[in-house]
């Protein structure tokens, strides 16, 4: 009997020790990774501290559209309150989780994000299943999106922004699925109803879309849900498509895009980078900073002597699979123009004879270590992360991942690869196969702009919107 | 053998209880102390980031100005970033930037806040720097001449140039009659210039006054470490005077209806100002009236957008300002359109709806959605370092404690319909309305 006893005495210890272990494990595992029965990825990312759900919902578009009016007014038909005047089961699903939601367009996808309290997860798999099943499309609001899409399109905050990285996409890749993103009068003829229900059924698919998840939720439970919800939905075969390979203008090109208003002039330069997968893309990261970092770049530094004042400069990075974009917008005086780009001109070519000096080194390194510090704060940091991830296919996320020590960074971009970087990229002879393209957008008044230019000839586009 | 095979089952519940702790503790309860000299710190530790915020709350502003240099407290919004005994102008601004982090300063009515959000290892520097404003600014007569010449023409300019601004500082001033927020937080246009520079330099004081501070670190760093630094850099001594608790009275909404009419040459628009006196941060309403709000101007809720826009296709630009004072507040809103018509109807439409808003319950529906949305808001901003230093300041100087979260979301959660139905009734009234007019000629 004792015998018994001791050996049950023992395996339930063993039992519990090896649960102990396992759950020591679960408990290391932040991000959970699954896949729906239909083809849907789902990444969750566990945070016990967060009281509320951080959602974001990828859709791709992978097949070449020549018109991108319909990409952009299939989100109008589908999201946009003043189109769908009566209440359709998305907009109502989504007023039900708190109408804190946000879509961005992208060329090459939709991102979908929305925050919305834990207890209401059904409510928004409820909304998922909306989503995917969408049957309201009807000819009142095509009609309505294309009559009023200008309207529409000035509700928007940023709409000069947006006009201005239609331009540049269309300018830095045209003739590739990226370029295709101005929305004229003409095109928006040419779009019928037939054409965006077949777009919606060819693109908004689950085996399509990538769903992460951020806050205090228990995947499993998620993953029954979606799976309870979409148990009548048709699991397709993943199509696949061929993807043309990017081509780059290589060229350097000023524009100027009228738009009629009195404010001070922007000025939006691009420079196409390589993509967040190679190594290089930190190195010019870096070469940006020292160029353009505000306080500390190089040309906010210098252009006092230029007689610039008032200058203020920011700089956003956008990622695409094959290629990243930096961006960055300067603010002056119109007289100040002109001169802005011969400074950029001359301190590329002081940094190319002169070579990067160890401090400017340091302080761009320093600023990113700062930065990527400071950005931990952000809730949804860590959704970017892992959707940078997911997008790219990122093995070493090189500069999202938070180096330990400072001293880790270094290790990343020696200032000799920085140096041997310059020597090859920053010339004006874009023949040089690492040449990657650049393109300046003036925005203001064309006239006033102009005024200015005496030696610069750039291309004058007017922005007519109606 | 058995001993070891007990002690490594221990071991495991041990690591298993440790890291299902360390999990779910990203960040602990603040706690707050007092220096020798008055100054408070609320300490909020956050352990899953890597960025800390140090905040300085100062309970001065403008209403602590003399009568004859009132507004004088707005120019330290630029001379604090002038230099100091070992800074030059500005380096505290680049020093933030240099590091990828954001700072500002700000001097409202009646309370003054500087942050800085930096990377966890910056955290001594951020003090130090924070400790030269506080203790060593250099202010000469030379930059306050300029201070107050570039504030005298940015609003000259303004008041003269920009219509929007005119008639928001107008609507401010008669929403405001007869309480400390009436005047511009500038003060008196025509006087600025003349202000004793002086009497400015002597405002400093109030800044530097511990009794007066409220110091927030949150984010990540060692509460062990940060402590001896605070201390060391904070204990300064200050001349012992008096410092007389501030006693703050709630106002009431008002009692008199102002319409008023402008007729203006070369405008694009006519638009037309609504201004309501809405409670005061010390009352409950302050929350319920967020509902109102809510549901009438939030972009992702707005009643006003739906039935201008959408029911009555009426094309009307709404934008809408929140005041952020302590003892009253005011909503703003303004509708504008190119078509006189247009803008008419929507008047029309906007004091229907207030009307109904004082004669009914908000739907059950919409009232879920506005609780859902305000939480969402709520809990978003305590996840932003800035936001949630502000909120447990304010919340420890008016009400003492620091627990808000857990306040917040149990008042949050009880609030009913019939709740805002009563607040409607006492804000939405037309005695507490002025409405300002602005048509083109």
């Amino acid at each position: 009997m004792s015998t018994k006893n001791n050996k049950f005495k023992r395996s339930t210890i063993i039992l519990v020790a090896f649960l102990s272990f396992f759950f020591c494990l679960k408990a290391d595992q932040n991000i959970v990774n699954l896949t729906s029965s239909k083809g849907l990825k789902i990444k969750i990312i566990k945070d016990p501290s967060s009281n509320f759900v951080h959602a974001e919902i990828l859709i791709f578009y992978k097949k070449k559209i020549k018109n991108p009016a319909i990409l952009y007014l299939t989100i109008e038909n589908i999201f946009n309150k003043y189109v769908n005047r009566s209440e359709s089961r998305i907009l109502s699903n989504l007023k039900k989780l708190g109408n804190d939601f946000e879509i961005i367009n992208r060329p090459d996808f939709i991102k979908i994000k929305i925050n919305f309290l834990p207890d209401k997860i059904a409510l928004f798999v409820n909304f998922l299943k909306s989503l995917y099943s969408y049957r309201a499309f009807t000819l009142e609001k095509f009609n309505r999106s294309v009559s009023n899409f200008w309207e529409y399109f000035f509700n928007n905050k940023n709409w000069e922004k947006k006009i201005v990285f239609q331009l540049a996409y269309n300018k830095l890749f045209s003739g590739h699925l990226m370029g295709n993103t101005i929305i004229t009068k003409k095109l928006l003829k040419q779009t019928y109803l037939p054409q965006l229900q077949r777009f919606y059924n060819n693109t908004y698919k689950l085996n399509n879309s990538l769903l992460i998840l951020k806050g205090n939720l228990d995947p499993y439970m998620i993953s029954e849900l979606l799976e309870e919800k979409f148990k009548s939905y048709k699991k397709e075969k993943k199509l696949l498509y061929k993807e043309k390979k990017l081509q780059l203008n290589r060229q350097k090109k000023i524009i100027i895009l009228d738009i009629n208003k009195n404010l001070l002039p922007v000025v939006y330069r691009f420079k196409v980078i390589p993509s967040l997968k190679s190594k290089d893309h930190i190195t010019y990261l870096i070469i940006n900073n020292i160029l353009f970092g505000f306080p500390n770049g190089k040309i906010f530094r210098n252009s006092i002597y230029f007689g610039i004042r008032n200058l203020k400069i920011s700089s956003e990075i956008i990622n695409h699979k094959d290629i990243s974009i930096i961006c960055n917008t300067i603010r002056l005086n119109f007289k100040d123009i002109e001169k802005l780009i011969f400074l950029e001109e001359s301190e590329k070519r002081k940094l190319k004879i002169m070579k990067i000096g160890r401090n400017d080194y340091l302080n761009a390194l320093n600023y990113f270590y700062g930065k990527l510090k400071v950005d931990s704060e952000k809730f949804d940091n860590e959704v970017q992360i892992e959707t940078d991830k997911s997008l790219y296919n990122l093995k070493n996320n090189y500069f999202k991942k938070i180096p330990v020590k400072f001293n880790n960074i270094i290790h990343y971009v020696s200032l000799n690869e920085l140096n041997q970087t310059i020597s090859n990229s920053i010339t004006f002879n874009n023949t040089h196969k690492n040449f990657t393209s650049e393109l300046i957008i003036i925005v203001g008044n064309a006239k006033q702009i102009l005024r200015y230019f005496t030696v610069l000839k750039p291309e004058k586009i007017k922005f007519i919107a109606k | 053998m058995k001993r070891f095979f007990y002690a490594f089952i221990f071991l495991t519940f041990c690591c298993f209880i440790i890291n299902a702790n360390t999990k779910n503790s990203s960040s602990t309860n603040p706690e707050s102390f007092k220096l020798d000299n008055g100054l408070t710190v609320i300490l909020s530790p956050i352990n899953n980031i890597q960025a800390t915020c140090v905040l300085i709350y100062h309970i001065a502003g403008v209403r602590d100005d003399p009568p004859e240099i009132k507004g004088a407290s707005y120019l330290y919004q630029n001379l604090m970033l002038t230099g100091t005994r070992n800074l030059e102008p500005y380096e505290r601004f680049f020093f933030v930037q240099k590091n990828g982090g954001a700072s500002s300063i700000k001097v409202n009515f009646d309370n003054s806040i500087s942050y800085q959000i930096i990377p966890d290892h910056k955290i001594n520097n951020a003090l130090w720097i924070e400790s030269e404003r506080i203790n060593s600014l250099i202010i000469s007569d030379r930059i306050i001449n300029i201070q107050k010449n570039n504030i005298y023409k940015k609003n000259y300019r303004l008041m003269n140039s920009n219509i929007d601004f005119k008639s928001s500082t107008w609507v401010k001033s008669k929403i405001f009659e007869e309480t400390i927020y009436q005047t511009p937080i500038y003060g008196n246009l025509e006087m600025i210039r003349s202000f004793d520079n002086l009497s400015i330099k002597k405002i400093y004081n109030n800044f530097r006054n511990p009794h007066k501070i409220i110091m927030v670190i949150s984010g990540k760093f060692d509460s062990k470490k940060i402590k001896k630094t605070i201390k060391k850099l904070f204990s300064y001594s200050f001349a012992k005077k008096k410092t007389i608790k501030r006693k703050y009275t709630p106002i009431k909404p008002g009692k008199k209806f102002i319409n008023k009419n402008w007729v203006i040459d070369n405008i694009h628009q006519n638009s037309s100002i609504y201004a309501i006196r809405a409670p005061s941060k010390l009352s409950f309403d302050y929350l319920y009236f967020d509902f109102i709000r809510y549901h009438l101007v939030d972009p992702r809720l707005s009643e006003l957008t739906k039935i201008m826009n959408i029911k009555y296709k009426l094309d009307i630009n709404i934008k809408h300002e929140y005041t952020n004072n302590i003892e009253s507040n005011a909503l703003i809103i303004t509708m504008s359109s190119p078509k006189r018509i247009n803008l008419e109807r929507a008047k029309f439409l906007l004091n229907k709806k207030l009307q109904s808003l004082m004669n009914f319950r908000i739907s059950s529906s919409s009232f879920k959605a506005l609780k859902s949305l305000i939480e969402i808001d709520f809990l978003k901003n305590m996840t932003k370092l800035e936001k949630r230093s502000i909120m447990l300041a304010e919340n420890f100087h008016l009400f003492g404690n620091l627990d808000i979260e857990e306040t917040y979301l149990k008042r949050l959660k009880r609030a009913t319909s019939y709740d805002i139905l009563r607040i409607c009734r006492k804000y939405l009234s037309k005695n507490n309305r002025v409405i300002l007019n602005v048509y083109k000629k």
